[in-house]
């Protein structure tokens, strides 16, 4: 996979990011809606005037008309910081014929393309497990400038999804290192209990980040008929083992436990009011960004 | 359906193994998902997974493996062919001696060859005919061949021998050969026998086609001639004596002629009523050679007219005594006394030296076995215990003679062999060379009293009781006496001077170690044969001359056969067939062949390796390839 493909990176250059809260300390390209600056480009509304303000903004006009001092305000343009964390658990290793954890790179992959495309701030922290002496995740340093690009596929082709997932301990280990709030993008499967991906992302909101999750499923996962029909299943994070037949009934009870636990995922977000995109294997990576992202309201075309 | 290879059968066993590979394959592999956290909703189902279920794969390659045992039990149809096949036909040809009697200006041969011309031209295309020739043995002259210009060639070539028949042999091998491969063979006899003289059951004969020529019955015939004359016999002293019979049923005359050495000592004109008998002897010949007897007749059979025999020139023959005993050496001075032209010399053991064998005819050691065997003809009486030659195992007293063998050379008109005298005897282990002579019996077994063998190219006699103490020469052992110079006649080497005599019909081989390659032999009709396998077939009457770079021998063959010179034979109520009946047509045959179609399932087991090679290669297509 990856984004090489000129057809769709001139999809990626008609995208941008659309965040709702989320903005940086740096003047940047991305207007943030309903705030304004007393300096800028697009006029946005007038306020009186309080001593300090620059003169160069009265409004003159105003002041004959009302004999009032007014001075104009713009629409606020902020550097966005976007911290994409991806999940590099085992589990996105599996089944092989998914290759959710290649799909998930080449997400990220254009997600960055869009998000250096508009001159903000991105890194990408690869959530591993952790260990001892090594922080539990790999993170690029903060990139700034779509020449940057070109520096996070190897970033992401070095990476091997193995252990088990801690999006916990991952994600406060590096929020104890960063100071800048803004974006936090998670990349994951989300397969694992609810009190593992809540608290996490929760941490993120309470931390002052617009939070977006991004779901990845395979499409043996949602038809696991396509893996197998009976044999000895085996975990490959928790390392345990289980005999399934997958007779009509027994592919009935999963369906309904995968309902279970997205619809779970999916109010979680809902009801803290994060960003919730769930996206396939099935489907072709330009399908996902240029459909499935920008109506989910993680993408808006220019 | 069956098959021809049922020792490819456990190859089916690997089905088995391929179920237990598929299990074992089964029970190890795993399925990676990345968590159970959603299939912990599911029933864990461990029994129901491990049962085998055989999926499409399983049974593909449960079928290639079942196509490729197939092939190799190379199974078969029957499959029913017909064939059009013409009829076979065994042709069985007397060749014996009665077949030359004349039967007017031809021969019986001739006309039995006229009927057997005319069963091989009445054939068709398609019909197979047998050839084999009769005489004192069957003989295989063509196996079946539709060739039939051949075996009229082959006919043409059979020429009658002077030997009587043994047709009931030849009918046996046709009869043999009559149902090879399924097909039955319709036997011609072409002979001058009826039917009664082959001892063959009714349900044989009743099969046979019988062709029997020959109603003559003029035939006067040398019945057999005999010369009495032992070796020890001056040639004036023996005595020879011709019988004539006239096997006609008609009053015949004749001359007899006896001729010694081509010159004529006897003649004799005489008449013989029907199916009489009558002998001529003849004696005080005035010197050694060959003596021939001539019939001079006019009958239908010349070849019994004729006989010969050897008058033999008495030579001096050594026997040398080995004995400690000198009443013995005394005992058999007297006998060879009596004895004329044998000349003993007696020693003691303790002067016997092997030098002492040269030029001897016969040794006797008496209670005495030298170290090594000794080259000469030898008799051994009562050898002492530990000898190297013949095992002694014990010594018995007063035993009684219980058995012999009556028709050996030795027993020859001994009619009182119990009576002789037995004191003492060894009781001998019997070697592998030797034979049981005389026997008794002992609480232990059967014991030989006399062995007789051949050890090292010489003859061999062993007595296992003693001659001492004056039994040789008393009158009341006359047994004895017999006995012994009956044994030292047997042991006298051949003189290789005097020809063999040998009835036609028998076969005569070359002594042990002559190399049958360098001779030939010069038939009675002055041709020359080659020798095979060292033996000669006599089948001629007349003078045999063997001749080789080391070995020459004479031998004269003689017909005396009754059921030859016999001619007429009216005692028998046989039909003389001449008319030959047309072959039916061919037939058809019908029979199964097995048809193996293991190549098929081979074909079979490659083209589904190729469906399964194109299915995969289709598959990889379809889910990968990038």
């Amino acid at each position: 996979m990856g984004i090489s493909d000129s057809a769709l990176l001139r999809q990626l250059d008609r995208l941008r990011m659309r965040v709702r809260t989320a903005r940086g300390l740096r003047p940047g390209e991305t207007p943030i809606p309903r705030t304004s600056q007393a300096w800028g480009i697009e006029f946005e509304s007038y306020k009186e005037y309080t001593p300090g303000d620059d003169f160069r903004y009265l409004d003159w006009h105003a002041l004959g008309r009302l004999d009032q001092l007014v001075v104009k305000t713009f629409t606020a343009e902020r550097e966005i910081p976007y911290h994409l964390f991806l999940d590099t658990s085992a589990s996105m290793r599996v089944p092989a014929i998914d290759q959710k954890f290649a799909f998930a790179t080449t997400l990220i992959e254009a997600l960055s393309y869009i998000v250096l495309a508009n001159n903000d701030t991105l890194r990408i922290i690869a959530l591993t497990a952790p260990e001892k002496g090594r922080l539990p995740f790999f993170a690029t340093p903060a990139f700034r400038h779509h020449a940057r690009f070109f520096r996070i596929p190897p970033f992401l082709a070095a990476l091997t999804p193995a252990g088990k997932t801690y999006l916990r301990e991952s994600i406060r280990a590096y929020l104890n290192q960063t100071k800048e709030p803004g974006v936090a993008i998670v990349v994951s499967d989300f397969l694992v209990e609810p009190s593992q991906y809540e608290e996490p992302l929760l941490l993120l909101r309470a931390r002052g980040y617009e939070v977006k999750a991004l779901h990845v499923l395979g499409a043996a996962e949602l038809s696991p008929t396509r893996l197998f029909r009976r044999g000895k299943l085996y975990d490959v994070e928790e390392h345990g083992e289980r005999w399934i037949t997958l007779t009509q009934a027994h592919l009935r009870q999963y369906e309904a436990a995968l309902r279970d636990h997205l619809a779970t995922l999916q109010q979680f977000c809902h009801r803290h009011h994060i960003l919730y995109a769930r996206v396939s294997t099935e489907q072709s990576p330009i399908q996902v960004i240029t459909d499935v992202l920008t109506r989910a309201g993680l993408l808006a075309f220019r | 359906m069956g098959i021809l290879n049922p020792s490819a059968l456990p190859l089916l066993t690997l089905l088995g193994i391929l179920v237990l590979i598929y299990l074992r394959e089964r029970w190890r592999k795993r399925i990676e998902v990345p968590s159970l956290l959603l299939w912990r909703a599911v029933k864990e189902d461990s029994l129901r997974v491990r049962r085998f279920l055989p999926d499409l794969l399983f049974f593909a390659q449960a079928l290639l493996l079942l196509l490729l045992i197939g092939g190799l039990l190379h199974p078969y149809r029957p499959l029913v062919v017909t064939t059009l096949q013409g009829n076979r036909q065994i042709l069985v040809f007397d060749v014996s001696a009665s077949m030359q009697a004349r039967e007017g200006r031809t021969r019986r041969f001739e006309l039995a060859l006229d009927q057997a011309k005319k069963v091989v031209q009445a054939l068709g295309p398609l019909d197979e005919a047998m050839l084999i020739s009769v005489s004192t043995k069957p003989q295989l002259v063509s196996g079946f061949t539709s060739d039939h210009r051949h075996l009229l060639h082959l006919l043409e070539t059979l020429t009658p021998v002077d030997t009587g028949t043994n047709l009931g042999l030849g009918i046996e091998l046709a009869l043999a050969q009559r149902d090879r491969e399924g097909r039955q063979a319709q036997i011609h006899v072409f002979t001058d026998l009826p039917q009664s003289a082959l001892n063959l059951p009714a349900t044989q004969l009743k099969d046979l086609v019988y062709h029997r020529v020959g109603r003559s019955d003029d035939n006067l015939a040398i019945a057999a001639l005999r010369l009495y004359q032992n070796p020890f016999q001056h040639h004036s002293q023996a005595r020879a004596y011709v019988l004539v019979r006239n096997y006609a049923y008609r009053t015949k005359s004749g001359q007899l002629l006896i001729s010694l050495n081509d010159r004529q000592i006897f003649r004799r004109d005489f008449t013989l009523p029907a199916r009489e008998v009558t002998s001529f002897s003849v004696k005080g010949f005035e010197g050694a050679g060959k003596l021939v007897a001539q019939l001079n007749t006019e009958d239908a059979l010349d070849v019994d007219n004729q006989a010969r025999a050897w008058v033999t020139e008495r030579r001096q023959r050594r026997l040398v005594l080995v004995s400690p005993v000198q009443a013995l050496h005394e005992e058999l001075e007297r006998v060879s006394r009596a004895i004329p032209g044998l000349l003993l010399t007696t020693m003691t053991p303790e002067a016997f030296t092997p030098s002492a064998l040269d030029a001897q005819d016969i040794v006797l050691f008496h209670q005495f076995v030298p170290g090594a065997v000794v080259p000469a003809n030898s008799l051994y009486v009562f050898p002492p215990p530990d000898n190297p030659l013949f095992p002694v195992l014990s010594e018995a007293t007063d035993l009684t003679i219980l058995d012999w063998r009556e028709a050996h050379d030795i027993l020859h008109n001994l009619h009182y062999v119990e009576a002789i005298p037995l004191k003492r005897a060894r009781i001998l282990a019997l070697p592998s060379w030797a034979q049981v002579l005389i026997s008794s019996r002992t609480q232990d077994g059967e014991v030989p009293l006399a062995l007789t063998g051949e050890k090292d190219g010489h003859r061999v006699v062993c007595l296992a009781f003693d001659l001492g103490k004056g039994h040789l020469t008393n009158s009341d052992n006359l047994t004895l006496l017999l006995l012994f110079l009956n044994t030292l006649r047997w042991l006298l080497p051949p003189d290789p001077t005097v020809p063999v005599i040998v009835p036609t019909g028998e076969t005569f081989f070359l002594p042990a170690g002559i190399a049958p390659d360098s001779i030939q032999a010069t038939l009675p009709g002055g041709q020359t044969r080659s020798i095979e396998a060292g033996a000669v077939e006599i089948d001629q009457v007349g003078e045999y001359r063997i001749k080789g770079s080391h070995y020459n021998a004479v031998l004269y063959a003689n017909l005396f056969d009754e059921a030859e010179s016999d001619i007429g034979r009216r005692e028998d109520g046989s039909s003389f067939s001449t008319s030959v009946a047309a072959t039916p047509p061919p037939q058809e045959l019908r029979h199964t062949v097995p048809q193996e179609f293991g190549r098929l399932l081979y074909y079979g087991a490659a083209g589904l390796l190729l469906l399964e090679w194109l299915y995969a290669l289709w598959r990889y297509r379809r889910a990968g390839a990038p």
